[in-house]
């Protein structure tokens, strides 16, 4: 029972986020609003982390498993990427280094100004 | 026999199968860089290619598993909440370099792109490389990318960021956890979070919280970069 509980109150968050979603004049992914709202209803106490712990657990421990679907799709356009593949993982590694190293060193400097102050 | 592939519990079943394959063999094995996401993915397309079954009858089951990406998103409120503490105690930190860090991302990919060559396609399906896979969907999704290519980068990007991050940090002589961690959760996102947690502790909080928060912040740098493009 406990996951059924838990189960309705994640997906009333995520439909009440869709149905926001779906008056907002630009297009915004509606699970945000409702990540949003669980937040600020677990800060303002109207739910316990019990009432969501067990499900959250879970999803978060094989949350990687619900992308498999969504990674298979690449085949339907596999014909539309072949040729272009080798830009693609150049673009991939170089910029992962760049961001890497930018946000690094962001927050590297702000620590240590933190630090002297 | 395409009536039984059609099922939906057909391809509920294959990615039930493989996932559960390739979770228990790293669970078992001292293989801890396998990456079980990237080997389904690559086992059920050779699976379905090889036994010649159309990619719309794996798609009838697929889309049940899809569907819970956004209740999984939702989801990531918790552990944001879980930390909240921390969160609090190094605030500028994480929101600064979280905000600088995926503007850096999505300007990176935009300009080596353009360098590149590719078409604006393309350039789109890579600019969520860096966000953690839901809220990374929905990002591709605003754009019109190719939702594949952009969960198949996004894994890339994971699995190389962690593995190239303690190179990157002994180049710039990073010593700092935080900085390392929310380098590491801002760009290489759940993969990166797990090289974080093995470096130590704080690191891996810093880098847990900043996958949700590089998301959330993402997104709103998308939205505003599809408004300036694509005025309606």
């Amino acid at each position: 029972m406990i996951i059924f509980k838990q189960l309705n109150i994640i997906f009333a968050f995520y439909l009440t986020g869709e149905g926001i979603a779906l008056i907002l004049p630009f297009s915004f992914p509606g699970g945000l609003i409702g990540l949003f709202f669980l937040y600020c209803a677990l800060s303002l106490k109207w739910l316990h982390l019990e009432d969501v712990k067990l499900l959250s657990d879970f999803f978060i421990k094989y949350m990687a498993f619900f992308f498999i679907p969504a990674g298979v799709s690449i085949i339907s356009s596999y014909s539309l990427i072949e040729s272009a593949i080798i830009p693609i993982i150049g673009v991939l590694i170089l910029s992962t280094i760049i961001i890497m190293a930018i946000t690094a060193l962001t927050v590297d400097y702000l620590v240590k100004r933190a630090e002297h102050d | 026999m395409i009536e039984l592939l059609s099922n939906p519990i057909f391809g509920l079943f294959l990615t039930l199968i493989c996932g559960s394959f390739f979770w228990w063999l790293k669970s078992v094995s001292k293989f801890t860089w396998i990456s079980p996401l990237l080997f389904s993915i690559g086992l059920i397309i050779i699976l379905l290619q090889g036994l010649n079954i159309p990619y719309e009858a794996y798609k009838q089951g697929a889309d049940i598993i899809q569907n819970f990406l956004g209740p999984i998103t939702v989801i990531l409120a918790v552990p944001l909440y879980e930390h909240r503490a921390d969160l609090f105690r190094h605030k500028t930190a994480i929101l600064v370099g979280t905000t600088v860090g995926s503007l850096s991302a999505l300007l990176v990919v935009f300009f080596l792109g353009h360098l590149f060559g590719l078409s604006e396609l393309f350039i789109h399906s890579l600019m969520p490389k860096s966000v953690t896979t839901p809220i990374g969907i929905s990002a591709s999704e605003i754009l019109n990318g190719i939702i594949g290519l952009s969960v198949v980068s996004i894994i890339i990007t994971g699995l190389f960021g962690a593995f190239i991050a303690p190179t990157v940090f002994k180049v710039l002589k990073i010593k700092n956890p935080i900085a390392q961690g929310v380098a590491l959760g801002t760009t290489a996102h759940v993969i990166g979070t797990g090289k974080a947690y093995e470096i130590d502790r704080v690191c891996g909080a810093m880098s847990g919280l900043s996958i949700g928060l590089a998301g959330v912040i993402s997104i709103f740098w998308i939205v505003l970069y599809r408004i300036i493009m694509f005025p309606i």
